[in-house]
């Protein structure tokens, strides 16, 4: 008992000072059309055949984190038609590349969200990126 | 030896105590509002508070913008272009007003503004202290009565540019419908666009029966494609002061020819219980005629 209560206040503290230092990288958040504008490299994701079977259309969305040098390194599934739908969009997005992202001299993380439609048509599937304002007619 | 480690536990312990207070304050000082943390500048001058400045009618305009800036100010040097574009972009509209005040020990405000191509419609010279401005450059909005209404301190980055300019587009308020307006469309049958632009969770949680979830920041892509040009839009979120409902409509409207079919529905999801509206589909349908 003597032993438990530092070991439990050390651990708090190491878990505080852990929150502080990834704290202090920040991040920039950015609109999809600016995001979009950044990329490098872009892969549409495909559009699974089992899915594309099972008629799962709709609108996906993901939100990714981008790191200094410009490479995706997380994603998260926020929405999506189905599951298979999913595992295609963290494969294609996982290969986005991105500009580094400046401010303050100095290069930033960067978060945003990608938009993609899954759309069966006479039979067809494809996947479709969103019509931004200045491109909607 | 028994001694000697009582005395190491005692040492470490004491260590770590401080340690977590020291966190405790950092921690302290970050979050709760008033600390300390970020641009210190602008901690007695908020939104909400009104501006003092002596010889400013605030009547004269829907919306004055108050820029502070400093010669010799790397920040206001490296933000000059966007402020070069809110002047030419202020200069178009009547409604708007542009003042840019510099601290009262600066030589010649006019020049330095001129140099970094700046064009304001007035120029003062006031003291910074006085007014609760304590850093350069901070842009506010100010209300026709002086109330300041928003405020950005330091360089702005991508988000806080685009807030600036939906205050361009924004001048006039933005129409707000009545859960009895919204109901009374419902009822004759006319067909609404109902969008909870908040997130998914809240979204999941309660919602008006029939609505669309389309977080906010996520209207800009998905409008186009998810909601309809012909049809009104109803904006509503389940937040405080239909915050993210006017932010959503604002990227609404700048994205649509049809910019007067975007309403926020006044008091949002709470507005909606409070007036015993349907919880469900099947009961709203019994509205519609």
């Amino acid at each position: 008992m003597k032993r438990s209560v530092p070991m439990f206040v050390g651990s708090l503290s190491w878990v505080l000072l852990c929150s502080l230092a990834s704290d202090g990288q920040g991040y920039l958040t950015r609109t999809e059309s600016n995001l979009r504008r950044l990329a490098t490299k872009t892969v549409m994701p495909d559009y699974p055949p089992r899915s594309a079977k099972n008629r799962a259309t709709g609108v996906s969305v993901t939100e990714l984190e981008i790191n200094e040098a410009g490479n995706v390194e997380r994603v998260d599934v926020l929405q999506a038609p189905d599951e298979y739908i999913e595992a295609a969009l963290i494969n294609a997005i996982s290969r986005w590349k991105f500009e580094p992202s400046m401010h303050k001299g100095r290069a930033w993380r960067v978060k945003g969200k990608l938009t993609f439609y899954f759309v069966v048509e006479r039979g067809k599937a494809r996947v479709m990126n969103p019509k931004f304002p200045a491109q909607a007619r | 030896m028994k001694n000697l480690r009582d005395r190491v536990e005692l040492a470490a312990n004491i260590i770590i105590i401080v340690t977590v207070l020291v966190c405790g304050g950092i921690l302290i000082s970050r979050y709760v509002p008033g600390g300390k943390r970020g641009n210190d500048a602008g901690r007695s001058l908020r939104a909400g508070a009104n501006i003092e400045m002596q010889g400013v009618d605030w009547g004269s305009s829907h919306k004055t913008f108050v820029l502070a800036v400093a010669p010799g100010c790397d920040f206001c040097a490296e933000s000059a272009p966007f402020y070069r574009f809110l002047s030419s972009a202020v200069e178009k509209n009547e409604h708007l007003r542009l003042i840019a005040i510099s601290p009262d020990s600066s030589n010649d405000p006019e020049d330095y503004l001129r140099q970094i191509g700046v064009k304001p419609n007035e120029v003062k010279k006031v003291s910074f202290k006085a007014i609760g401005i304590r850093g350069t450059p901070t842009l506010l909005v100010a209300d026709p009565k002086g109330a300041i209404s928003k405020m950005w301190v330091g360089k702005l980055n991508e988000v806080q540019e685009a807030e600036v300019l939906s205050e361009l587009r924004d001048y006039e308020p933005l129409v707000r419908m009545t859960v009895g307006d919204l109901r009374r469309a419902i009822e004759s049958g006319r067909k609404v666009q109902i969008v909870d632009v908040g997130g998914r969770e809240t979204y999941a949680e309660g919602h008006i029966p029939g609505a669309k979830n389309i977080p906010a920041d996520e209207l800009e892509a998905r409008a186009p494609q998810e909601l309809s040009a012909e049809y009104p839009v109803v904006l509503y979120c389940g937040c405080r002061n239909d915050d993210l409902s006017e932010i959503g409509a604002r990227i609404l409207k700048s994205g649509r020819s049809d910019a007067g079919n975007v309403f926020v529905l006044a008091g949002g999801l709470e507005a909606w219980k409070a007036a015993g509206m349907p919880k469900t589909s099947k009961e709203l349908s019994k509205y519609v005629q």
